[in-house]
């Protein structure tokens, strides 16, 4: 299960802990635990080199931003090359969770990312990681936490499209979506913000009726590229985004 | 002595470190022909994706620049952009970059572009320059084709260029595919270049240049993908140009430079343009092959000029897919 290229992943990102803000705990026989963005603050670099790392390959990540009138908000970009594992979440002990990436219903790689307030102790994770290598953890308010979140939204459309049926047809990819700066925040910048232009080799029927049916967040545009035309499913509200920034 | 710097040989290091190691990941192929060659099949048979894209544009560039993907709204619609960054522009366009090595072999004319074409210089626009790439040992073509390059093709090219065929490598990629829709509207300095050149503003004043495009295209119709990269650059392109020199050299070229000056076919979208010019490009006006915005700041003189319009109502209708015509 774990790639030699996700183990060098791995390694490269300890060997620059500190230059990305991150810090690595390992107790042999114990998943390592990469702390994100609990006692260290993390860091956008992290982000990205995480994400690029569950990625295996299959896309990248990048931030951007988005503007309008006075605001301007800052974004994490997606550009899927191929269909990529799917972000599975599953609640653990203590109100966190766990998200792990799955294809084909098995579990990809043996990196998680958790989401709580404090790191793991030793217990749990002996309970509740052992067939992980890493676990990522970030708490909620946290820069790279927001992050993730923000591509959870994404994945989520994703995971949508798969569920219709579409994975064999997806081509390339691209989606957007506003880092919220509170958590506060989170569920209305993903249904409210977030982009999915997914490119298909399918038919404008089959796309007309997809999108007759909602998708997870946001607007999502699926591109048949046998026919040209694009279909889209839902909308963004900038207005209720930049709003909720200033009031 | 250092060797000066070589376009080709810094195009095949990215080649051989960056590209042939990934074929599989970046969903692309790479096959030697009988003579050597080396072609690496980046959207005629093989998908793309968004990375070979990218590295289709550097490399076309020589590795002078930087190629990153942005979004742009486009009357409220958010849409992938292709980012440009170009060093040594001039010399990186004119000698590399501009696909305009018009290649004649048997009764089609094949326009190469990419480091090649800094070899020999066999071209106007190489020739603009004085740099050429003195013995580099190796070359690298690129083509925007929905054929693959047969062994006479290659053969031709590497005959032209000075070098071993074994040595060439032929980078291809037809419109009709992510590559070919990334790669084009990232021709985005170069469609502003030639046309400044045209107008008689002396490139050799442009010092830095940043261009952004939209990406509209992705359809696996040549022809309507043809159209859609196209409107990209005639309609969406916006290029930024760092100028030294007096505010007066840039102030004669600006009422001519952009395509906005065409108003009776102004908002047409190119699918339609071209058909009306038989689909050749040899009966399409020079002042329609021109960029849609341009933004220069003088360094001299501290003063900045912008010309142009972006139709956004084209670009959307192409990015949506919708009937305009």
């Amino acid at each position: 299960m774990q790639t030699l290229a996700g183990l060098e992943a791995l390694a490269a990102l300890k060997d620059r802990q500190e230059l990305l803000n991150i810090a690595f705990a390992e107790v042999d026989g114990q998943p390592i635990i990469i702390d994100a963005g609990v006692k260290v603050t993390g860091g956008w670099s992290a982000a990205r080199e995480i994400l690029n790392l569950l990625l295996a390959g299959k896309g990248t990540v990048q931030f951007g931003d988005m503007r309008k009138d006075a605001h301007r908000l800052v974004t994490v970009d997606v550009f899927w090359d191929r269909f990529p594992d799917q972000w599975r979440e599953i609640p653990v002990a203590g109100g966190a969770t766990l998200t792990t990436l799955v294809g084909d219903g098995e579990r990809t790689q043996p990196i998680a990312l958790l989401s709580n307030s404090s790191l793991p102790d030793l217990q749990a994770c002996q309970r509740d990681f052992s067939w992980a290598s890493a676990i990522v953890v970030a708490s909620p308010g946290s820069l790279v936490h927001s992050i993730f979140t923000a591509v959870r939204a994404l994945y989520s459309n994703l995971g949508c499209l798969a569920e219709k049926g579409f994975k064999e047809a997806f081509l390339w990819g691209w989606g957007t979506c506003p880092i919220a700066p509170y958590p506060t925040l989170i569920d209305e910048y993903s249904r409210n913000g977030a982009i999915c232009s997914f490119w298909l080799e399918s038919d404008d029927a089959a796309l007309s009726l997809t999108t007759s049916q909602p998708f997870e967040k946001g607007e999502v545009r699926l591109h048949s590229y046998t026919t040209g035309r694009t279909f889209i499913c839902g909308s963004v509200n900038y207005e209720r985004i930049y709003n909720s920034v200033s009031s | 002595m250092d060797q000066p710097f070589s376009y080709n040989r810094q195009a095949v290091e990215l080649i051989e470190k960056s590209v042939l190691p990934r074929l599989n990941e970046l969903r692309i192929e790479a096959n030697a022909l009988a003579n050597g060659t080396t072609i690496i099949d980046m959207g005629v048979n093989c998908l793309g994706c968004w990375t070979a894209a990218k590295y289709f544009v550097l490399i076309g560039l020589g590795g002078r620049g930087e190629v990153e993907y942005g979004k742009v709204l486009i009357d409220g619609t958010l849409i992938p952009t292709v980012n440009v960054y170009v060093t040594q522009p001039i010399i990186t366009e004119m000698s590399s970059h501009v696909a305009y090595w018009n290649l004649r072999y048997g009764t089609t004319t094949i326009v190469i572009s990419g480091p090649i074409r800094a070899i020999q210089a066999p071209d106007m626009f190489s020739q603009t320059v004085s740099y050429r790439d003195v013995n580099p040992g190796c070359g690298v073509a690129m083509i925007q084709t929905d054929q693959i390059p047969d062994e006479a093709l290659t053969q031709m090219i590497a005959e032209q260029a000075g070098i071993p065929a074994d040595k060439l490598y032929v980078i291809v990629a037809k419109t009709a595919s992510i590559v070919g829709s990334v790669q084009v509207p990232a021709r985005n300095v170069e469609q502003t270049l030639p046309s400044l050149y045209d107008h008689g503003f002396e490139v050799r004043n442009i010092v830095q240049a940043y261009g952004i495009s939209p990406i509209v295209a992705i359809v696996s119709d040549e022809d309507e993908a043809y159209g859609r990269v196209n409107d990209c650059l005639l309609y969406g392109q916006e290029t930024t140009l760092w100028v030294d020199c007096s505010d007066q050299e840039i102030e004669s070229v600006l009422p001519v430079l952009t395509f906005d000056k065409n108003k009776d076919i102004y908002g047409m979208p190119f699918k339609e343009l071209f058909r009306q010019c038989g689909r050749s490009w040899a009966n399409v006006p020079r002042d329609w092959d021109a960029p849609c915005k341009v933004n220069f700041h003088n360094i001299r003189t501290g003063h900045s000029f912008s010309i142009g319009t972006i139709n956004e109502n084209v670009l959307l209708n192409d990015f949506k897919g919708e009937v305009t015509c």
